[in-house]
């Protein structure tokens, strides 16, 4: 029973790491119609990032608020240069130039760093605490603290301030928000800087809590089926859907194997895709192809 | 078929390039390997290799060029195929020709279920039952390696009507023959009503609807074909490896076969052949320049050179000319020899 605890407390963990990788997805999908599949190589660039600028500048806080700068404005290049080109092009020619992005950043991670996993000491402790009999990892807690500090705030934005309303007005109904005045243009583009800050949030908790390596960029893969169980379309879903991937995902490697967690969780993906469609939490929607 | 029907036919201008320049090309490459002489250091054996993934590249052209779907489960496909090698080779000990019918009944079958999502008129959910499919194959692979018959065995050896294929030459020989074959069949699939009526549902999939298309069976089927063929390559693939492990199923290879259609054009015959030539010939090129360079860091990451050319290489063609090489090569060829021009074959995905 503990040891089922404690799978289910690290499980929710990873889970709420999907959950912001998933949000970044989600987001960038709603706002711009693009389903980013390069996305996983953001995380994994932003850990990278977070060791050389550790390096460099000495101090690991210093190195995180730098990593959080400059992979939004990365975001934001990637958008100019090969997204916005492809605007009103149909979905699947974009899907590809982003498979292309992802298979680039990938070898250019490997050409730059090398094959071997870096480590970075940051500010979360490795410790463990103990609850009863069952133990708990603190970075465990602080992951799911930072996660819910971070859907806290990025509730906020999108509620309270105006690039936020905006941003749910161009996901909305992007030709009433044209009408109404919004730069649906710099939308996009803010669209992907969000997107890129989510995926250096999640990048540097991955750093802190594991080694960095250009694996990390596979977490995408798990945050795709994440994204479409909790359901493309809503921005909660992508958190609950986060959540029960990491669960799923802990609960497979401690009761089955390591290679079975991503078929479970694909399997589940796929059930998905043939008996609901919208997800979980989506709602169904006449899409056009 | 009337003398003037075929004319017609190999006016077609993607057919003329892939009959008249790359296959005859692909035929003296394999010449050259045979008596020695190298180009880029390209071997029989890295030929017969690209005319196997030649066959995983018609696969998906027919998917992603003619009826505007995608796949990125071709290297699940390959799995499966070697899977299927396995039973049926291995296992139950049935003639060759026997276990490449079967694998692309099989292949065909499971194709279908992977399509089924495409019915929900999203392109991208089609998209991830692929990935969905890579991830459960290559764990069925990993995990029921002994029933399949392939752990540490390997395949047995092919013969074709009592000829035994155990020499690169002779796989050449027989590659080559299953390519021909199934780009006339991919070409004159494209050509006749059914090639139509995919571009119809990849350019105006509702107009296509109203036109009295059954658009859903269409996919499907097209994904049923599609991924038959992939599971042939596959098995061709093993069988031609005689051992198979799981780290060749990467998602890798199924985005470079997705590199290859788009490198070259996903919507010719013409495209994927030279996305597959190229595909072949940039590694060795690399390799070519990095011994060149000598020991050092351009040698050491000749690997991720290989992938970030590709990569680029994608956003680049898509952005910039979706057409891909073959057409631009068509252009340049139309200007040089003045072919007559021909309507556009439309969009590409």
């Amino acid at each position: 029973m503990a040891s089922f605890i404690q799978d289910i407390v690290s499980g929710i963990a990873t889970g709420s790491i999907y959950g912001l990788v998933a949000i970044g997805l989600v987001l960038v999908y709603k706002s711009t119609g693009v389903f980013n599949f390069a996305h996983g190589e953001f995380v994994a660039l932003s850990a990278f990032l977070l060791t050389s600028l550790t390096a460099a500048l000495g101090a690991g806080w210093l190195a995180i608020v730098a990593v959080l700068v400059i992979v939004p404005i990365l975001g934001v290049l990637v958008h100019y240069l090969i997204i916005r080109p492809m605007m009103g092009k149909p979905l699947l020619a974009t899907v590809m130039t982003t498979i292309g992005l992802g298979l680039a950043l990938r070898a250019l991670i490997l050409i730059l760093y090398g094959p071997d996993p870096r480590q970075f000491d940051g500010p979360i402790p490795s410790n463990a605490v103990d609850i009863g009999s069952v133990r708990i990892a603190v970075s465990d807690l602080l992951t799911i603290g930072i996660a819910v500090v971070c859907l806290l705030l990025f509730g906020l934005f999108f509620t309270r301030s105006s690039l936020g309303l905006q941003m749910r007005a161009v996901a909305n109904q992007m030709e009433a928000s044209i009408l109404s005045g919004v730069n649906a243009s710099r939308i996009y583009a803010v669209a992907f800087g969000v997107g890129a800050l989510l995926a250096a949030v999640a990048g540097v908790l991955l750093a802190s809590t594991s080694v960095v390596s250009v694996q990390l960029s596979n977490l995408a893969l798990i945050a795709f089926p994440a994204v479409i169980i909790g359901g493309i379309s809503s921005v909660q879903g992508a958190i609950v859907g986060g959540i029960l991937v990491g669960v799923l995902e802990k609960l497979a490697e401690a009761y089955a194997s390591q290679q079975a967690a991503i078929a479970v969780v694909y399997a589940v993906l796929l059930a998905v895709l043939l008996l609901r469609p919208q997800g979980i939490l989506g709602t169904r929607e006449a899409m056009r192809a | 078929m009337t003398a003037s029907r075929w004319v017609a036919r190999v006016r077609a201008p993607a057919a003329k390039v892939a009959a008249g320049v790359v296959l005859p090309l692909l035929a003296a490459g394999g010449v050259w390997g045979i008596q020695g002489g190298w180009f880029l250091h390209i071997s029989l054996l890295d030929v017969n290799f690209a005319l196997i993934t030649l066959l995983a590249a018609l696969a998906l052209h027919l998917l992603t060029g003619r009826a505007g779907l995608i796949s990125i489960g071709s290297a699940g496909f390959y799995a499966l195929g070697a899977a299927l090698g396995g039973l049926f080779g291995t296992r139950l000990e049935l003639p060759f020709l026997a276990v490449l019918a079967l694998g692309l009944a099989v292949g065909a079958l499971v194709g279908a279920v992977v399509g089924l999502p495409s019915l929900s008129l999203k392109g991208l959910y089609a998209l991830l039952a692929t990935l969905a499919f890579h991830f459960i194959a290559v764990f069925a692979y990993l995990e029921y390696s002994d029933t399949f018959g392939y752990a540490g065995i390997g395949y047995p050896p092919v013969s074709v009507f009592g000829y035994p294929i155990d020499t690169d030459i002779a796989w050449y020989g027989l590659l080559m023959a299953i390519t021909i074959l199934v780009v006339y069949a991919v070409g004159s699939l494209s050509r006749g009503r059914q090639g139509r009526v995919l571009v119809a549902i990849r350019d105006q999939e509702f107009a296509a609807a109203a036109a009295g298309i059954n658009v859903g069976v269409t996919k499907v089927k097209v994904y049923a074909l599609s991924s038959a063929l992939t599971t042939l390559a596959g098995i061709l693939y093993a069988y031609y490896l005689t051992t198979t492990t799981v780290d060749l199923f990467t998602l890798d290879l199924a985005i470079q076969l997705i590199a290859i259609i788009v490198i070259g054009g996903s919507s010719t015959v013409a495209g994927s052949v030279v996305g597959v030539a190229i595909w072949t010939a940039l590694p060795k090129l690399i390799e070519t320049l990095s011994n060149q360079a000598g020991s050092g860091w351009f040698y050491d990451n000749k690997d991720g050179f290989n992938n970030v050319v590709f990569g680029l290489a994608i956003i680049l063609i898509i952005v910039l000319r979706p057409g891909g090489l073959a057409e631009m090569s068509m252009i340049a060829a139309r200007a040089a020899l003045v072919i007559p021009r021909r309507a556009p074959a439309g969009r590409d995905a």
